[in-house]
């Protein structure tokens, strides 16, 4: 079996007397779709914040690639190859749809104050390569008609595309998605479980946080349940299913 | 791209404007302020000149990268003092004639003067830029203050040990600057080096907006999380933001002490400082070119009063200025809270769609 590309270990982390995430253990492995269900306020996105570096883990380690990545900043983070979307989508609203995935490309991307300023013949290339290649992104996710607009012009749901779009153009080899199907109709998550399946033949492993079940069972390859911060499975879907202690958690428990 | 496109006419545009007002003050008899009446002299369109550059820099700070600076006189106070104490107190300090008479010295006081504004800059903007929005606005304008007070203060040195700032009375005899034997004074060979520099900065600061780090800038003026989250060292761009927005204003500060060839404290002050963000946001931040506009806008309607308020009002003094001024000042903001550049052109677009609906039909 190969090594995790993603790997939780005992990952801990306490908001005052309150333990948002309670040793959660988990392994993502390379070109997988993993999601991450729970109830609200099961620390869903809390673990997305400890994965990217927004927020300090209180105890346990994140292993990226074989190497802990905890106590690095989230742009540290970014270069190793992680990025992620937002639940509540924060494109660069100053800015066009073009640029948003323009500026996802800065990681891997060199042009200084200097050279910007004084427009060098290595940054004028570079930029046309940025270009091209932000162009090519937009082409992927179905957004090439609307590289001029401005981001926040665009619907709901291609804001959502051009989010990802923007996290893809960072070369991630992990990509976060928080709740990617929110507010999309049919038709709209169709598309975007599609578009996901796309992303992992790119050779881009992809976690999941999702509430529509529709989408979780028709895209992961396994499932992490969480409730209040504890892991409560951690299998395929179809054990997940039929898991007691899901069912319970998502249903009530029987008296 | 489009935008470039549209830089370059306005720099062309720019540069024929000051090359205009630069022939008919040296090619005419009356001299420039004819054209105005004499309400807005030859002495002020170089001053508009110096405060662009500041303010261009400003912009970059502010409103590309959306962090503010209410001490920003305070680093054009720095240029200022680095190029007059090590000129016109160049015997003061001890400095050897040859390198004090040189020509060359005080240009290469502006280049140090830069230089050690930005390492100053440096290391009080890690730490200070953690802040934001309203905090941030506190401690700029407290380093400000601080700075404005040592300049008054002499930097704490006694007076009568070692006179560097010349305290409340200033620094006079600031020399004009030379290349080599030709002096670029009087005031018309003056008003190109200013411009020059203007347009330059200008010019490097429309590529540095154009490119990967102005992207950077707005992206982590939009949202601090995302700009990390794909990946950009937002301390790192915000410091150095504040590093060369200080450098130019610095820049500026030596051009204007051997302009005036006198500094006294006011002039770098907070109420400076204030005045400063107040010509960016009435230009408009979210583009450079907001600043020639602010700066000349602001500049055209004190000259104005200065010169036609007794009209209005008869017997008024300054007081009433300054009321008029601030009045002024709140209108255009009600109108055109973008800047005046923003309102400008969007009149023209709603004109030119007035015009051309018949002619699609």
């Amino acid at each position: 079996m190969s090594t995790p590309i993603l790997e939780l270990d005992t990952l801990t982390r306490t908001f005052g007397g309150l333990i948002a995430v309670n040793q959660v253990s988990s392994n993502i492995m390379p070109d997988q779709i993993k999601a991450i269900i729970g109830p609200n306020g099961a620390g869903k996105t809390t673990i997305y914040n400890l994965i990217t570096g927004i927020y300090t883990v209180s105890s346990g380690d994140i292993r990226f690639m074989g190497q802990s990545i905890q106590g690095l900043t989230p742009h540290e983070i970014a270069e190793r190859g992680i990025t992620r979307t937002f639940q509540n989508i924060k494109l660069f609203d100053n800015m066009s749809v073009l640029e948003n995935v323009m500026v996802g490309q800065h990681v891997r991307t060199k042009a200084g104050f200097l050279a910007a300023a004084f427009r060098t013949k290595a940054a004028r290339a570079e930029e046309q390569l940025i270009q091209k290649t932000a162009i090519d992104l937009l082409d992927f996710v179905g957004l090439s008609s609307y590289v001029d607009s401005p981001a926040t012009d665009l619907p709901f749901g291609l804001q959502r595309k051009l989010e990802i779009a923007r996290a893809l153009a960072s070369q991630p080899k992990l990509l976060l998605l928080d709740e990617p199907a929110a507010g999309l109709n049919n038709t709209e998550s169709q598309e975007l479980i599609a578009l996901i399946k796309q992303i992992r033949e790119r050779g881009v492993t992809v976690l999941l946080v999702e509430h529509d079940m529709h989408v979780v069972m028709g895209l992961a390859d396994e499932i992490l349940v969480l409730d209040y911060g504890t892991a409560i499975a951690d299998a395929a879907p179809t054990i997940v299913q039929n898991d007691k202690r899901v069912i319970a958690a998502y249903l009530g428990e029987e008296e | 791209m489009k935008s470039n496109r549209r830089d370059i006419v306005g720099i062309i545009l720019l540069s024929a404007l000051v090359l205009f007002i630069g022939l008919y003050e040296t090619r005419t008899e009356a001299g420039f302020s004819s054209l105005t009446n004499g309400i807005i002299t030859f002495d002020t369109i170089v001053r508009v000149g110096l405060l662009t550059t500041v303010v261009v820099g400003l912009n970059l700070l502010m409103g590309f990268a959306g962090q503010i600076s209410l001490g920003q006189a305070s680093f054009y106070g720095l240029g200022a003092y680095f190029t007059g104490i090590l000129t016109a107190r160049a015997s003061t300090i001890g400095l050897p004639p040859f390198i004090a008479d040189g020509w060359w010295w005080p240009w290469l006081l502006m280049l140090g003067g830069m230089i050690v504004t930005g390492i100053f800059a440096y290391f009080v903007g890690r730490p200070i830029l953690r802040l934001k929005g309203h905090y941030l606005g506190l401690a700029t304008l407290g380093l400000g203050v601080v700075i404005a007070i040592l300049f008054r203060e002499n930097f704490g040195i006694s007076p009568t040990t070692l006179s560097l700032t010349g305290g409340g009375d200033g620094i006079a005899g600031v020399p004009r600057l030379r290349i080599g034997s030709f002096e670029l004074w009087p005031v018309a060979r003056y008003y190109y080096l200013v411009w020059i520099v203007a347009i330059l900065g200008i010019i490097l600061a429309l590529n540095i907006v154009n490119s990967r780090v102005g992207r950077a800038l707005r992206a982590l003026n939009a949202s601090d999380i995302a700009a990390e989250t794909i990946g950009i060292d937002t301390s790192h761009y915000k410091t150095w933001v504040f590093v060369i927005s200080t450098m130019y204003a610095s820049l500026a500060g030596s051009l204007y002490a051997h302009f005036q060839s006198a500094l006294s404290p006011p002039t770098f002050d907070f109420v400076a400082s204030l005045e400063l963000v107040v010509m960016a946001a009435v230009g408009g931040m979210a583009s450079i070119w907001g600043a020639p506009f602010g700066v000349a806008v602001i500049f055209s309607i004190r000259e104005l009063l200065r010169a036609r308020m007794h009209l209005l009002l008869d017997g008024s003094t300054g007081a009433y200025e300054v009321v008029a001024f601030g009045l002024i000042l709140v209108l255009i903001m009600i109108f055109t809270p973008d800047g005046v550049l923003k309102g400008f052109t969007n009149l023209i677009a709603k004109l030119s769609a007035k015009l051309r609906p018949r002619a699609q039909l």
